[in-house]
């Protein structure tokens, strides 16, 4: 052991000298040199103890804040690159009213969304308020697996366009904290939704929270309406409330207001009016 | 620990050097990969559903 001496870096081998008993000194003074080393040894060992959970600590909060983020970033762009794919031969596909803005509540589910499995992607979701650059690819499933890859939708719950109510979930806080600012959305706020073939813009009708976890009627397909039929299509989009804690949450409910296809009959690309501030 | 990983490891310092740092990217990976997913479900702040 301490033949190794000449191969530490200086700083390192004086640290343990002074750890180390000279062997004259313990062979003399035996008995006053064994109580400050195990005291020496217990502190050392304390002290890397405190050092280890703070380093740990430090790394946890890097993970939750930073590094979650990064992933989820990932898992965004290969859902959205996924969901191009999969769009990619049905852009030509007319939708169900060639040419014509489908009235709100078209009926028929939005083409090669039928069979839509567990981690999935559904749509992008975007925001205007929240600028260009928020639209977030939602994956099929509420686990904690599928919202680490951004929001997920409820998956008995209806697809974007359809009468009856497209639920969201989404992380306010880590996860790439897509619903991070819902408490800057205002009544009256636009809420755009792309699928394969179309653009759906549902417009807030209304912001409810704190309310409790168990809000579970907010999932109805008539969430504003309980016990009567569905008639219309709503959106119904939920994360936690505070935002650094789960005890409440935060419901945004929307009404689908106008169905633009992403291809109109002449075959040139439209964009939903709420989205045409944000070309060139 | 430390100390004695220190001397645990072999070669002369350099060498020592680049073993520890090895041996802290591993550590990391896996409490990346494994531990803080797992410890994570404790926060406060994931819980977005509603039941």
């Amino acid at each position: 052991m301490s033949g190794d001496d000449d191969r530490w870096p200086a700083f390192l081998a004086e640290t343990e000298d002074r750890d180390r008993d000279p062997a004259p000194q313990r062979e003399s003074g035996a008995h006053h040199r064994r109580r400050p080393r195990t005291l020496a040894r217990a502190t050392h060992a304390f002290g890397e103890v405190l050092l280890t959970v703070g380093v740990l600590t430090l790394l946890f909060v890097g993970y939750t804040l930073w590094w979650t983020g990064v992933e989820t970033g990932n898992q965004q762009e290969s859902l959205k690159d996924e969901l191009a794919e999969q769009w990619q031969g049905q852009e030509g596909v007319p939708p169900p009213v060639p040419g014509e803005s489908l009235a709100p509540g078209a009926t028929e589910p939005p083409p090669g969304l039928a069979d839509v499995e567990i981690g999935d992607g559904v749509a992008i979701l975007r925001i205007p308020r929240f600028g260009p650059s928020y639209a977030w690819a939602v994956v099929e499933g509420i686990d904690l697996d599928n919202l680490a890859r951004g929001p997920g939708h409820y998956p008995d719950t209806a697809l974007p366009g359809e009468i009856g109510n497209f639920a969201v979930a989404g992380h306010r806080a880590t996860h790439g904290e897509p619903f991070a600012q819902f408490e800057a959305l205002e009544m009256g706020d636009p809420v755009v939704v792309e699928t394969a073939t179309q653009w759906f813009t549902y417009e807030i009708t209304n912001i409810d929270y704190p309310v409790p976890i168990s809000s579970g009627w907010a999932l109805d397909p008539n969430p504003l309406d309980l016990g009567n039929a569905p008639t219309k299509s709503m959106m119904t989009l939920t994360t936690c409330h505070p935002r650094w804690a789960s005890t409440f949450r935060f419901l945004v409910f929307s009404e689908l207001v106008e169905t633009t296809p992403k291809v109109d009959a002449a075959g040139t690309e439209q964009l939903p009016p709420v989205l045409q501030a944000f070309e060139t | 620990m430390y100390p004695w990983i220190w001397r645990a490891l072999p070669g002369p310092w350099p060498v020592k050097t680049f073993f520890a740092l090895l041996l802290v990217a591993i550590v990391v990976m896996a409490l990346v990969l494994w531990v803080f997913p797992w410890a994570e479900q404790a926060l406060p702040f994931l819980d977005v559903t509603v039941e």
